[in-house]
């Protein structure tokens, strides 16, 4: 029970960013586990942070954007972020990592609920994977 | 005169034949330095090697594959003033270095599975094999001259860094990434005329007809040009076949693997999105059943995947 | 040890210092030369999971010197696994590459090895830099020539290792009319700058009463079996039949079918070697013996050759083979001269080639062909039999891969002939805890004649003024490995 999951969540800042904010307005409480990150687009997100966001300690990386396939505030960023994470899922597998550890969902800005939703069962999900690496941090 | 040794790890030879090959630069370096090894050039025993007190220019090729090349690398590295990691093994791992993934028992075992008959004995001296390194796993370079082999460019650069070392005692920068600093797309020969390139789906070499004019991305055909150090004049391209990476990353602690997937996914269909949806990529993304063989085929030792793999294994 | 009786050790080779050494093993009254390759690299595991057809790329890189060979055995064997037939245009095309691989090959070993050690036998220093000093001439004809072909190699494919060529079904790009303009005037230059070289061959060493003397030693002799492709019974470098001929010159094995190679080659793993034992399957393994070991490259090949096309070196062959007294020819130390009949055959080949207007024109691939799962490519590297061996899955993708280099297969045969002076060796290490310096000679010229590829990565060109040496370091050592006794 002592072990506490670390995970990165990258926020799209028109979608699942502002649906955060919605949820915390609205005192939907969602688990501490989780670091938001805003970021401007989900298209904005490089393979490379949410690698280095494993690499520093984190034990899940969830991303919400928006919708496809008409939402994105620049058009097709979440088409973007899609495809990366899509790869990306692949190398994790075939490094060893669960590829459950990243995980990317559609959440609009009137969807605290959802996102609160999402949050809570990745946490669980990552609960049941353990720490990365097996040792506790 | 100064002290220059060139000493090899897990090699091909080709990294020996570039630098023999360097023909009158060699000369114009050997005005300033003395050979005191290079096993396949003179003749000069390594014992004399680990009885200097130093050495003024150390350059280390190919990978770190056993434990006698660790410890060697390790303390002729300490003697000599500049480091010098030539070549994509000693730099980034290399081809070899995607068995860096196994254990050298799991290899071995690999390949026993292939033989009629194994005989047992003492192993007579054979060196330990160790999971396999970069020279840059072990040591510090303060000059990194990537290629598989490592290219005229590259080679030029280097032969100008020996000189002015011997002229002026003193090296410019603390750590130089030879090539220049720029991805090999920015001057491909083949660079498209439009701003915006398109890849129209996915295709593995054995299923397409190469244009020979054509990006190789706009053919649907992977090219690392957009990932990769510029430290070629395109070779490959200019034979008509993508670039496969030996550069290594555009700059030194970066990932061209990472790099090269965010580029992918910047320009695989992209005009067929919102009609193809996440089911119609995925299918296109499927195509690629290597992800490590076709991202890292030279740098998978040094990317931060095998960082992750490490980490992932308790090993990190 | 229970596969041999074993302690001393001789030496490792200087020039090809952790790569591979002689050493000497000795229990009780036995003793024992073994050459031992102390690479350790394994690209049969780093293959599984791949995608098929990036193997012609990432095998190359198995060896900076013969890398266009492993690209080529790795290509017909993706070729093979796609069920594709190579056009006229891209055959050709590889062909041209191999030739100008195997004649690169071949001038580095008579340059830097072949001929020092031969020319400046019974010396204490037999390489480049004593031959530059004392002939001059030849030494300098040899870089010229192998300079020369580099460019051939740049000129053509504009990389001169580890380049691209292959793509499943053909080549990536055709070689142009415009391209080979410039490749005939090199060529012209390789075939003056050949003459004094030959020469030289013919007169200082075939001639000489050394030469005749060493034909007549016992240590020199390999009776085993003779492995090589044959096209239409001629010498093939490319494609053909994989024939195995016996000591007393009867064809034992002839299959078109490449994935046949396994019934034929043995391998065995040993603890004290990385390098595999191959063996001649049909007569079971029987370590260090002739009546099971193979023996590739030049000499196997002209032995299981019935002629060698173009003029000269048809010729030549007709004349080695006359002073041999017959064939199979049996004594290693005639590698050096097959070498050199074959790179008049290669120049031959390469002037043929370019001659050939179907070198222009026409498709470079094929996409068309039935796939199958497993494909086997088989070529003549410079130094023999080169086997690629891949097992695919449904995507393509590398499940098994298999890689027998002609330095493994000779590695047996070499051990098998260092076995040869294992008596003299006993005597020797018993009075004097040594080996003598003429039978050190000897241990070396054995392991030169067969030109295992880690010399081959050994040996280069001029460096400057400076040249490029070959000469072994010799250790003893015990059945733990340590050192007792270092040249």
């Amino acid at each position: 029970m002592s072990w506490r999951p670390k995970i990165i969540a990258f926020f799209c800042r028109w979608c699942a960013g502002a649906a955060a904010e919605v949820a915390g307005v609205s005192r939907l409480r969602y688990d501490p586990s989780v670091v938001p990150i805003i970021v401007p687009c989900t298209g904005r997100i490089s393979p490379s942070m949410i690698v280095e966001a494993f690499l520093n300690g984190a034990d899940g990386v969830l991303i919400g954007g928006c919708h496809t396939p008409n939402d994105c505030h620049y058009v097709a960023g979440n088409f973007k972020a899609f495809k990366r994470v899509y790869l990306l899922k692949k190398l994790l597998q075939e490094v060893g990592v669960e590829p459950e550890r990243l995980r990317l969902e559609w959440i609009s800005a009137t969807e605290a609920p959802k996102l609160v939703k999402v949050v809570n069962s990745f946490v669980d999900e990552i609960r049941k994977l353990g720490p990365l690496g097996g040792k506790h941090a | 005169m100064l002290k220059l040794a060139v000493i090899p790890g897990g090699i091909c030879g080709g990294c020996d034949v570039a630098l023999a090959s360097l023909g009158e630069k060699l000369a114009e370096i050997l005005k300033y330095y003395e050979i005191v090894y290079w096993p396949i050039a003179v003749d000069k025993k390594l014992s004399n090697l680990m009885n200097m007190n130093h050495i003024d220019v150390l350059i280390y090729m190919g990978a770190i594959t056993t434990e006698e090349d660790a410890k060697l690398a390790k303390e002729l590295s300490a003697k000599a003033r500049v480091r010098v990691a030539l070549g994509t093994c000693s730099v980034y791992g290399g081809i070899p270095g995607l068995n860096a993934l196994y254990k050298p028992a799991d290899i071995i075992k690999t390949i026993s599975l292939l033989v009629d008959t194994k005989l047992e004995s003492s192993a007579l001296g054979l060196p330990q094999p160790v999971q396999h390194m970069a020279y840059t796993d072990v040591v510090e370079p303060e000059v990194l001259a990537p290629g598989c082999p490592p290219t005229d460019k590259v080679l030029d650069q280097l032969t100008e860094i020996l000189l002015n070392y011997a002229k002026s005692g003193k090296l410019e920068v603390r750590t130089m990434l030879l090539g220049d600093s720029e991805s090999l797309c920015n001057n491909c020969p083949r660079n498209p005329k439009t701003t915006k390139i398109a890849m129209p789906g996915i295709k593995r070499l054995y299923e397409v007809k190469l244009d020979s004019n054509k990006c190789f991305l706009e053919q649907g055909v992977l090219c690392m040009g957009p990932a990769t150090r510029a430290i070629c004049t395109h070779p490959c391209i200019k034979f008509n076949y993508p670039c496969i990476g030996c550069g290594g990353p555009v700059e030194w602690g970066s990932d061209s693997g990472l790099s090269m997937i965010s580029t992918l996914a910047s320009v695989l269909l992209v005009d067929d999105e919102k009609k193809l949806l996440e089911p119609g990529l995925a299918r296109e993304l499927n195509k690629i059943r290597d992800v490590l063989g076709t991202f890292y085929k030279y740098t998978l030792r040094k990317s931060k995947a095998y960082a992750l793999k490490n980490k992932a294994g308790g090993e990190g | 040890m229970t596969d041999f009786n074993v302690v001393a050790s001789l030496d490792p080779l200087t020039l090809v210092e952790g790569i591979a050494r002689i050493v000497v093993v000795t229990s009780g009254n036995e003793v024992r030369a073994l050459y031992q390759i102390m690479e350790f690299r394994g690209y049969e595991k780093l293959a599984i999971g791949r995608h098929v057809e990036d193997m012609p790329r990432l095998m190359s890189t198995i060896c900076g010197v013969c890398s266009w060979s492993h690209q080529l055995a790795s290509g017909k064997a993706v070729d093979a696994i796609f069920g594709r037939e190579l056009t006229t245009r891209a055959k050709l095309t590889r062909n041209l590459v191999n030739y100008i691989q195997v004649l690169d090959s071949h001038l580095l070993h008579i340059s830097f090895i072949g001929l020092p050690d031969l020319a400046l036998w019974g010396e204490a220093e037999r390489d480049i830099i004593k031959l530059m000093s004392k002939n001059p001439e030849v030494v300098s004809a040899a870089l010229k020539t192998r300079s020369l072909v580099k460019q051939l190699e740049k000129k053509l494919v504009g990389k001169i290792q580890h380049g691209p060529l292959v793509v499943p079904g053909g080549v990536c790009k055709g070689i142009t009319r415009e391209e080979i303009v410039e490749v005939e005037k090199v060529l012209q230059e390789i075939n003056s700058s050949i003459e004094l070289f030959y020469k030289f061959f013919d007169e200082r060493l075939v001639k000489s009463q050394l030469f005749k003397e060493l034909l007549q030693r016992d240590e020199f002799t390999m009776r085993g079996y003779s492995m090589g492709l044959v096209k239409e019974g001629a010498l093939e470098l490319y494609d053909g039949a994989l024939r195995v001929v016996d000591h007393k010159g009867r064809t034992v094995n002839e299959a078109g079918n490449p994935v046949t190679y396994a019934d034929v080659i043995g391998e065995a793993m040993a603890s004290w070697n990385y390098g595999m034992l191959p063996y001649y399957k049909p007569a079971g393994l029987k370590l260090f013996s002739e009546e099971s070991t193979i023996f590739v490259g030049p000499l196997a090949r002209l032995n299981v050759a019935e002629k060698v096309p173009g003029e000269k070196a048809g010729e030549e062959y007709k004349r080695l083979v006359e002073v041999a007294g017959g064939k199979p020819m049996s004594n290693v130390v005639l590698y050096h001269w097959a070498r050199l009949v074959e790179i008049l055959h290669c120049i031959e080949m390469i002037n043929e080639i370019i001659r050939n207007p179907v070198l222009f024109e026409g498709d470079v691939a094929t996409l068309a062909g039935e796939p199958r799962s497993r494909g086997v490519g088989i070529v003549e590297a410079p130094r023999g039999i080169l086997v690629h061996d891949y097992t695919v899955n449904s995507d393509f993708t590398v499940t098994k891969a298999r890689v027998i280099t002609p330095t493994t297969i000779n590695n047996t045969a070499i051990n098998t002939s260092l076995s040869k002076v294992s008596m003299q060796l006993a005597k020797e290490i018993k009075s004097a805890g040594k080996p003598s310096a003429e039978t050190v000679t000897m241990l070396e010229s054995i392991v030169r004649a067969y030109d295992p590829c880690n010399s081959c990565a050994t040996h280069c060109m001029k460096i400057g003024e400076r040249r490029i040496v070959t000469s072994f370091r010799i250790v003893v050592i015990n059945e733990k490995g340590d050192v007792l006794w270092q040249g």
